[in-house]
C-alpha cells in the first residue's frame, strides 16, 4: 500500500507542476501580446475569426419587413436586393459589419477618445485632443438634432438610418463568439454601434480633409522672413501660385505669371516662439503628427473628371473619379450595390463602412465623384488671459466656458479633464502636457472650425443617392456642410456639371491691423475681435459650371476658380497643380467622340509627369550652356538617358530615377540655406521652383546664402546634378546610369490599421510619383522611397450603359488578413491598373449568375 | 491484456470526444480534464500518458485541420508566425499546436493515473470500507 502511495505521490509531483508551469506559460501575455493560449489554441483566439462566407445562408431576422437577398460577386462585393427599403439599410449595416467591423470599432474609438480605453495610456493624448477638438460632441448635438426632426415629422429618412445602426448591432450581437483577429489580438470586445458612432465617422472625415495648422505655420514663415525682406514671403508663398488651371472655368484664367512681388507684411512679432512652440509640440500627439505629414506629403488630393457625350465615344458623359487617403487594409472604401423595390432605391458605389447609403457613385439617372477643395474652413485665434479663468474678448475680460471629460484608460484609473473654451471654440494650448507654459506666457490660442456646429452630409449623400436630375442633385449639395468637396457631376440626360460645395465661413476684417492679409490666413487676434465669422457663403454664390464649352470638366486639388471669381475669399490651400495641368491637356487635345472607357482607364494610371516635362528640358539646356556641347563622361551618360525619355515615371527606367533626385536637390540648393538660416517651415513648392526657373534665372533664392559667393540658376542646377550622380552611384553601387531603376526607389506599402507588418502588404515596386494622375508620393532622401497613400479607390461610371461602369479599390472588401477578399482587389487589378464591372443589374434575376460567389438570404421572423 | 487494450482504445475515443466538446468552451485550461480521465482509465502510467496523449492530439488536430479548411485559418497562423518568428512560420506553430496538444493531453493522463494510483491506495488501505452498509 505505501508502495502504491509512493508511486502515486511520484507521479503527480512530476506531472502536477509540468501542468502548472505549462499553464502559467500559455496563460500569461507576452511582450504585448495576449496569452498565447487564448490566442493559438482550439476553441478560441484564431480559431474564432470569420472565414469566407457559405455559399449560401440564411438568416430569420424579427422587425423584418420583407426578404432581402445579399449576393456577392467573385470580389465578395454584396449586391443587396430588398423588398423594402428600411430593409436594405439594415443588411447594408449587417453587411459592413460582416466585413469591416474592427475598422469601424476603431475609428469611432479614435473621435471618441476611447482608444486609450482599449489599447492604454499611450493613446491619452490623442483621446484627449480628439474630445477636445469637439467632433463627438457635435456629432451628439446634430443626432439630437436628426432625433427632433424626425419626431416632428420632418427627417423621414431617419428611420432608414436607424434600420442601418439596426443591422449593424444585429451581426454584432449574433457574433459574439466570432469575431475578427484584431479583437482577440487586443484583447477586447465590439459593443454596440450607435448613430452617434455612424455622425462621428463624418467628422472624421472632416478632421482629415479640413483640420490643419497653415495660418499658424503660415505666421511663424512670414515673421521669419519679413525680418530678412518683406517681399520674401511673397516670393514663395504669394497669392496665386503660377501655371493653376482653374476647376470651374467659368471665371477666367490666370496670367502665365500672375506671382506678386513688393507686398509689405508685417504682422507683431510678438508671437512667434509662442506659436511655434505649439506647433513643434502638437506633434508629439500620434495623430496630429500623420496628419501634419500628410498634409506636407500632399497625400490627401484626388481627381475627378467627366467628359459630355460629344467627347465620349458613346453619346453620353463618362464620369471618372480617384480619391487620394492614406493606404490601410482594409481600405478606407466599401464597395456594394444597393436596390429596394418599394422606393426604387438603386444605387452602386463606395462608402465609409459605418455610414448608411453610398458617398461616391451612380444611381440610374445621375453619378458623382469628389475631390477635396482645399476651402479655409478652420481659424485660429489668439486671446490675452485675465487670470487663469478669464481671457479678453474684443477687448473685455470674459469668463470662459467649461466641459468636462472622462477618459477610461485601460489597466489604471479613468482620466478627468476640463477644456476651456472661448467664443470660438476649444483652447488647445492649455491641454496638453507637453512642457508649455500653462498658457502660452499670457496668451492661449483656439481654433474656429466649420465642424463644430451642426452638419447634414448624411443627409446630403442620401440625397445624391436619389437624385433624378442636376436639380434635385443640387438641391442635395446644399446639406453637404463639412468637408468641402468638388463635387463632379454627370447625367444620363447628358449633363456635366461641377460645383466646390461646402460650407465656407465669411470673415469681418474691419480690425485687422495693417500685414494681416486677412481672410483667415493668419492668426487673428480674438482679443481685439478680430476676424469674427459673419456668415457662410451662400450655395448660389459657390463657384460652379454646368455644361461649359470646353465639353469636360476636371479637379485635381488645384484652385478652385479663376481671377473673375469675386464674390468671397475661397482658400488658401491648393495642389501645386501638375496633375491638373496633365488632365486638362489629355481631355482639351481630345477629338469629339475619341474619350472611351478604355481611354478613361489609361487617363487614370497615366505616370507622364508634367512636372519632369517643365523641369527635365530646362535641365538638359542648362548642362549644354555650362559644359558646352561635350559634358564630362558622367554628365554625358546621365544626359543620354533624360534626352531619350518621355516623361513616363515607369519604374524599369533610370532616367524617373536621375529626373526625381536631381529635383530634390535642386529645390533643396535653391531654399535650404534661406530655410536653415531664416528658420522657417512651410514646405517651399516645387511650382514655385519651376517659376523661378523659367522666369527668372538670376533670382536671389539661387544664391546661396551661406556662402560669400553669388551662386545663379545654371550653377545650382549643376551642383544638384553633379550631387545626384554621386548619391545615385552610391546608393546603385554603379556608376553605369541605364542601371538606376526606378522602381528599385518607388515602392508602395499598404499598412494595416494595426499596423502589423504581417498583415500589411508591399512593399511593391510602382510607376509614378507624387505628381502623375496616378499618384504615389514618396521621400527618398534616404534611400528607398515609401508611398504609403494615393487612389483609394478608381471610379469610371459610363452613362451610356451604366452595367458598363468599372471600380476597383486598393485592398479587397473583406477586412480579415485569412479571407481572399482581403487583398484581392490590390494584388489581381490595382497594382495592374485593371478595374472590375460593377453588374448593376436592377433585379436580382438579371444577376450574372456565374459571377455569383455566395448568397445570403434574410427572412422575417415566421417569413 | 485484452481487457485492458479495450479499456485504451475506449479512453482514446472518450478523450477525443470530450475534448472536441470541450472546445466549445473558449477555456483552454480544460483540455488537462480529458487527460486526467484517460489516466484514471488505464491502469498503467505508460497506457494512461498514451491515451491522454493520443486522444488529444488527435482531437485538437481534427479540429485544426477542419478550421485550416473551412477558416482559412492558417494564414492566419502563418501571419501570426511572422509576428513572433519572421515569415514562413505558420507551419511551426501549427506543429506546435499539435505538439502542445500532445504534451497537455499526455501530462494529464499521467496526472489522471497518478489519482487513480492514489485511490487505489486508498481503497486497498480500506478494502471493506465500500461495503461495511451492507455487512452490517
Amino acid at each position: 500500500m505505501r508502495n502504491l502511495t509512493k508511486k502515486a505521490i511520484k507521479k503527480l509531483s512530476v506531472f502536477i507542476p509540468l501542468t502548472i508551469i505549462l499553464m502559467t506559460i500559455f496563460s500569461l501575455p507576452l511582450m504585448g501580446i495576449p496569452p498565447l493560449g487564448d490566442l493559438l489554441f482550439p476553441g478560441n483566439g484564431v480559431w474564432k475569426v470569420p472565414g469566407e462566407l457559405p455559399a449560401a445562408e440564411r438568416l430569420n431576422i424579427p422587425d423584418l419587413r420583407g426578404e432581402v437577398t445579399v449576393i456577392r460577386d467573385e470580389w465578395g462585393i454584396p449586391h443587396i436586393y430588398a423588398s423594402y427599403e428600411e430593409d436594405l439599410f439594415f443588411a447594408q449595416g449587417y453587411c459592413h459589419a460582416q466585413d469591416r467591423l474592427f475598422q469601424m470599432d476603431m475609428t469611432r474609438r479614435q473621435v471618441r477618445g476611447k482608444l486609450s480605453e482599449v489599447l492604454g495610456e499611450d493613446l491619452l493624448a490623442v483621446d484627449k485632443f480628439m474630445l477636445a477638438i469637439g467632433m463627438e460632441d457635435w456629432a451628439i448635438k446634430t443626432d439630437e438634432l436628426f432625433r427632433k426632426m424626425h419626431n416632428n415629422g420632418t427627417l423621414e429618412y431617419f428611420s432608414s438610418f436607424e434600420r442601418y445602426i439596426d443591422g449593424i448591432n444585429y451581426y454584432i450581437g449574433s457574433h459574439e463568439d466570432v469575431k475578427p483577429l484584431e479583437y482577440h489580438l487586443m484583447g477586447f470586445e465590439p459593443t454596440e454601434w450607435s448613430t452617434i458612432d455612424t455622425l462621428c465617422l463624418v467628422q472624421e472625415m472632416a478632421r482629415q480633409m479640413s483640420w490643419n495648422y497653415h495660418d499658424l505655420d503660415r505666421y511663424t514663415t512670414l515673421l521669419a522672413l519679413n525680418n530678412i525682406n518683406l517681399t520674401y514671403y511673397n516670393d514663395l508663398f504669394g497669392l496665386t501660385l503660377p501655371y493653376q488651371i482653374p476647376i470651374v472655368p467659368d471665371y477666367g484664367e490666370f496670367p502665365e505669371s500672375p506671382m506678386k512681388a513688393g507686398f509689405e507684411l508685417n504682422p507683431s512679432f510678438a508671437l512667434k516662439t509662442e506659436i511655434q512652440n505649439f506647433l513643434d509640440n502638437v506633434q508629439k500627439i500620434n495623430s496630429e503628427k500623420t496628419l501634419m505629414e500628410n498634409q506636407k506629403d500632399q497625400i490627401i488630393g484626388s481627381n475627378n473628371w467627366v467628359v459630355n457625350g460629344t467627347l465620349s465615344n458613346t453619346g453620353a458623359p463618362i464620369l471618372c473619379n480617384d480619391m487620394h487617403l492614406g493606404w490601410m487594409m482594409p481600405g478606407v472604401w466599401y464597395e456594394q450595390h444597393l436596390k429596394a423595390e418599394d422606393t426604387g432605391f438603386h444605387v452602386y458605389g463606395f462608402a465609409i463602412p459605418g455610414m448608411p447609403g453610398v458617398a461616391v457613385g451612380h444611381n440610374e439617372k445621375v453619378g458623382w465623384g469628389f475631390t477635396n477643395t482645399g476651402y479655409d474652413v478652420l481659424d485660429w485665434y489668439y486671446y490675452n488671459t485675465d487670470g487663469s479663468n478669464q481671457y479678453i474678448y474684443n477687448g473685455t475680460s470674459t469668463p470662459y466656458t467649461e466641459k468636462n471629460y472622462s477618459i477610461n484608460v485601460k489597466g489604471q484609473e479613468s482620466v478627468e479633464f476640463t477644456v476651456k473654451h472661448t467664443v470660438h471654440g476649444p483652447v488647445l494650448s492649455d491641454l496638453l502636457d507637453f512642457g508649455l507654459p500653462q498658457s502660452l506666457g499670457d496668451i492661449v490660442l483656439a481654433p474656429k472650425w466649420t465642424a463644430n456646429g451642426y452638419f447634414f452630409n448624411i443627409l446630403a449623400g442620401n440625397g445624391f443617392d436619389r437624385a433624378i436630375n442636376r436639380a434635385g442633385f443640387d438641391e442635395a449639395s446644399k446639406d453637404w456642410t463639412l468637408l468641402a468637396q468638388n463635387i463632379v457631376y454627370a447625367d444620363v440626360d447628358g449633363n456635366i456639371a461641377i460645383r466646390p460645395t461646402g460650407k465656407v465661413p465669411i470673415r469681418d476684417d474691419s480690425k485687422i491691423p495693417l500685414g494681416h492679409l486677412g481672410n483667415g490666413t493668419l492668426p487673428y487676434n480674438g482679443s481685439n475681435g478680430e476676424g469674427e465669422w459673419i456668415g457662410y457663403i451662400p450655395f448660389e454664390d459657390l463657384p460652379n459650371s454646368l455644361n461649359p464649352n470646353q465639353k469636360y470638366l476636371a479637379s485635381a486639388n488645384q484652385i478652385v476658380a479663376g481671377p473673375d471669381y469675386n464674390s468671397y475669399f475661397l482658400q488658401n490651400e491648393y495642389a501645386d497643380g501638375y496633375r491638373a495641368r496633365r488632365i486638362n491637356e489629355l481631355l482639351m487635345n481630345a477629338a469629339d467622340g475619341s474619350i472611351s472607357v478604355e481611354r478613361m482607364k489609361t487617363i487614370q494610371n497615366d505616370v507622364n509627369s508634367t512636372a519632369a516635362r517643365a523641369f527635365v528640358p530646362e535641365l538638359i539646356e542648362t548642362i549644354y550652356d555650362y559644359y558646352g556641347p561635350t559634358p564630362p563622361t558622367k554628365i554625358n551618360n546621365v544626359l543620354t538617358e533624360l534626352k531619350s525619355w518621355q516623361f513616363v515615371m515607369d519604374k524599369e527606367e533610370a532616367a524617373p530615377t536621375i529626373y526625381r533626385k536631381w529635383r530634390d536637390y535642386f529645390q533643396d540648393f535653391t531654399f535650404n540655406d534661406e530655410v536653415e538660416m531664416y528658420n522657417f517651415t512651410t514646405r517651399t513648392r516645387i511650382v514655385v521652383l519651376e517659376y523661378l526657373m523659367k522666369e527668372d534665372e538670376f533670382s536671389h533664392w539661387f544664391n546661396d546664402v551661406s556662402t560669400p559667393l553669388n551662386e545663379t540658376r545654371n550653377e545650382i542646377m549643376m551642383l544638384a546634378l553633379n550631387a545626384t550622380i554621386d548619391w545615385l552611384e552610391s546608393f546603385y553601387s554603379s556608376d553605369d546610369s541605364s542601371t538606376w531603376r526606378w522602381g528599385d526607389l518607388h515602392q508602395l506599402y499598404f499598412s494595416s490599421l494595426t499596423g502589423l507588418d504581417p498583415l500589411s502588404k508591399g512593399p511593391y515596386e510602382a510607376d509614378g510619383e507624387g505628381y502623375t494622375i496616378n499618384p504615389a508620393g514618396v521621400n527618398i532622401d534616404n534611400g528607398v522611397g515609401t508611398a504609403r497613400g494615393g487612389p483609394s479607390e478608381r471610379l469610371i461610371i459610363d452613362f451610356s450603359n451604366l452595367n458598363n461602369s468599372l471600380s476597383v479599390i486598393p485592398s479587397g472588401q473583406r477586412g480579415f488578413s485569412n479571407s481572399k477578399h482581403y487583398s484581392d482587389q490590390l494584388e489581381q487589378l490595382f497594382l495592374q491598373g485593371k478595374y472590375h464591372y460593377q453588374y448593376f443589374t436592377n433585379t436580382l434575376y438579371n444577376f450574372p449568375t456565374s459571377s455569383i460567389e455566395s448568397q445570403l438570404f434574410f427572412f422575417p421572423i415566421g417569413g | 491484456m485484452e481487457i485492458e487494450k479495450r479499456t485504451f482504445f475506449i479512453s482514446v475515443v472518450v478523450v477525443l470526444c470530450l475534448t472536441m466538446l470541450l472546445t466549445l468552451v473558449p477555456v483552454w485550461q480544460l483540455v488537462i480534464i480529458p487527460g486526467i480521465i484517460a489516466g484514471m482509465f488505464n491502469k498503467s502510467l505508460k497506457c494512461g500518458v498514451l491515451s491522454g496523449f493520443i486522444g488529444v492530439t488527435l482531437s485538437w488536430g481534427i479540429y485544426v485541420l477542419v478550421g485550416v479548411i473551412t477558416r482559412n485559418t492558417y494564414i492566419i497562423l502563418d501571419q501570426f508566425g511572422a509576428l513572433i518568428f519572421g515569415e514562413g512560420f505558420g507551419l511551426l506553430i501549427l506543429i506546435l499546436i499539435i505538439l502542445l496538444a500532445a504534451i497537455f493531453g499526455a501530462i494529464g493522463g499521467g496526472i489522471g493515473n497518478g489519482f487513480m494510483t492514489l485511490i487505489n491506495a486508498y481503497t486497498e488501505k480500506h478494502p471493506y470500507r465500500g461495503s461495511k452498509t451492507k455487512s452490517e
